[in-house]
């Protein structure tokens, strides 16, 4: 039984019809890339998904289906959103962010998950007084992604974990990504950067104009000729050095 | 002036400039959480004694019928399990009503939880399902409400002034009252109170969270709505309090909380509606200023205390970045 099951999801906004009828499944300790130009509805497909947006279709977890969605209900299943933006609490310090993170547990096991992350990301732990808007782009992904590991996910959603960060600190943060992989987090992941995002996952589905176009395995995908060409170019090659 | 006059005005300023610094605490709380000003904080305050006369008198409030009436609104907006709380707040409110008639003591915690149940039912039925409206929004209905809740004060405990008796009788020297240092320390324990339950608590920072980023909160298991209602419960919880304490000092009556509400207004906005510190010392401020005006040009007491707010929000427009809505 697949751990996330989505079947004929359509988010509408309005007359617009961000996404449209996207199935996809994923098994546990998986890795899934969803990949896709800007405005494709990677996005939106993610707001479906948690009942941030509204939407049709049907979306099981371990088999069961989930239909009043809302990101705290889905929290409690361990299924965890780092969003696009981050959504940190810029006037709170680090740690405040990360135990946060930890809210709906209360006290229990909180300061091992600490710890954890703080392991995973030592930048965070030098900077843990600090109020989380003095930090740097790629610092406060880092802190997204550590506040979202506090609330112990078996699912984890990143939409555009690598927007906006310079190469290095891309590479940085999909190590970590690849070390949570190895623990056997669920990665479900929303990228622009499909040479990234593939090389990290173990299947790859394409999605254009809301619509699934493409799906396979990673390695598949980074062959494919049109892959290549809409999203692998050597123009990227070049950006990404 | 000699030194006695000098004194006395000090006194009440102080006394003054605890109470205002309260409400605005409560107001820049509650505008933090859930960008509501709290314009009808000065008659939930002035429930709250009005309530306990009538209560010790032997009768029950027209205030009682209202946060029951309110309290039926709020059970039929939840679903399922949502509707325990309200429905258990009602149950508890009336039976400790019946059982405070008449009761001096018993009087002090009906007036206080009906004024908090009051507080967190408005909440719910007037502003959540107003969700991300604009702050303007959430002013007209506070100012509605303000309106209403006045009107209906008229209509529960007539245009008659009244002076519960104080906790503490007597006085410490000439001009401070036992009741008027009980006032200051409530005050003293109420914001170091607040500092503490912010700074140390996971429970405070999940308020702050919810004021900073909605979605960010909600990801983290915060209900925005929930953090709404607390908020509300404690502005209203302080406002009771406040009201209780300071009902002997300057006799209740149910146009009191505008002037009292619109004062600690000025010192949050002296604060930015932002800075509890420095709400709290605006609001030393302005009653200092009062104190003083009344002094020396009594007939324009009150609208030179307004005046204040001339210059503060010159200052703020001057340090104000623009604010996304």
């Amino acid at each position: 039984m697949s751990l996330l099951a989505v079947r004929n999801l359509t988010v509408r906004y309005g007359a617009l019809e961000a996404v449209r009828g996207v199935s996809l499944a994923l098994e546990a300790g998986e890795a899934l890339a969803v990949i896709g130009p800007n405005g494709a509805g990677k996005t939106s497909l993610l707001r479906g998904l948690l009942g941030l947006a509204r939407a049709e279709g049907e979306v099981r977890l371990q088999g069961e289906p989930l239909s009043h969605r809302t990101p705290e209900a889905l929290l409690q299943r361990g299924v965890v959103l780092v969003p696009e933006g981050r959504a940190l609490f810029p006037g709170l310090s680090v740690e405040d962010n990360l135990l946060l993170g930890g809210f709906t547990r209360l006290r229990k096991g909180l300061r091992e998950d600490l710890e954890r992350v703080y392991r995973l990301f030592p930048r965070l732990l030098e900077r843990r007084r600090q109020p989380a808007g003095t930090l740097s782009g790629g610092e406060q992904q880092m802190l997204a992604i550590g506040r979202a590991l506090m609330a112990r996910p078996r699912l984890l959603l990143l939409d555009e974990p690598s927007l906006g960060l310079a190469p290095l600190m891309v590479r940085e943060i999909y190590r970590i990504l690849g070390e949570l992989k190895g623990e056997g987090v669920t990665l479900l992941l929303v990228e622009q950067n499909a040479k990234v995002a593939l090389s990290l996952a173990d299947r790859g589905l394409v999605v254009e104009a809301g619509e699934a176009v493409l799906e396979g395995k990673a390695e598949e995908l980074r062959q494919d000729p049109r892959v290549v060409e809409a999203y692998l170019g050597l123009a990227r090659e070049v950006e990404e050095g | 002036m000699d030194a006695t006059i000098l004194g006395f005005l000090l006194l009440d300023a102080l006394q003054n400039g605890v109470i205002y610094g309260l409400l605005a605490v409560a107001m820049v709380l509650v505008f933090a959480v859930t960008r509501v000003i709290l314009v009808p904080i000065g008659e939930l305050m002035m429930f709250a004694p009005l309530s306990l006369v009538w209560l010790q008198g032997g009768k029950l409030p027209g205030t009682l019928g209202l946060a029951l009436a309110l309290g039926a609104l709020w059970a039929l907006l939840e679903r399922g399990r949502g509707r325990g709380l309200p429905l258990l707040g009602g149950v508890g409110l009336l039976l400790l009503f019946l059982l405070a008639r008449g009761s001096p003591a018993l009087a002090y915690p009906a007036a206080i939880f009906l004024v908090v149940y009051l507080g967190v039912a408005s909440y719910r039925v007037f502003f959540q399902p107003l969700r991300e409206a604009t702050v303007l929004a959430y002013l007209i209905m506070a100012v509605g409400l303000h309106v209403a809740y006045q009107g209906l004060g008229l209509v529960f405990f007539g245009p008659e002034q009244y002076r519960p008796e104080p906790l503490l009788s007597g006085e410490v020297l000439a001009g401070l009252s036992w009741q008027g240092v009980l006032v200051l320390l409530f005050a003293l324990l109420a914001v170091g109170g607040l500092y503490l339950f912010f700074r140390l608590s996971l429970f405070g920072k999940a308020l702050l969270a919810a004021a900073e980023n909605r979605l960010g909160a909600r990801l983290c298991g915060i209900r925005p709505e929930e953090a709404g209602m607390v908020a509300f419960a404690i502005a209203s919880l302080l406002a009771a309090l406040a009201g209780l304490l300071l009902a002997p000092l300057i006799n209740a009556a149910y146009f009191m909380g505008f002037m009292l509400g619109l004062k600690g207004f000025v010192a949050a906005i002296l604060g930015g509606l932002l800075s509890y510190p420095v709400a709290f010392l605006g609001a030393l401020l302005v009653g200092l200023f009062e104190s003083f005006t009344s002094f020396y040009a009594s007939a324009y007491k009150e609208a030179l205390v307004f005046l204040l707010l001339v210059p503060a929000l010159f200052f703020q427009s001057l340090r104000a970045r623009a604010v996304e809505e």
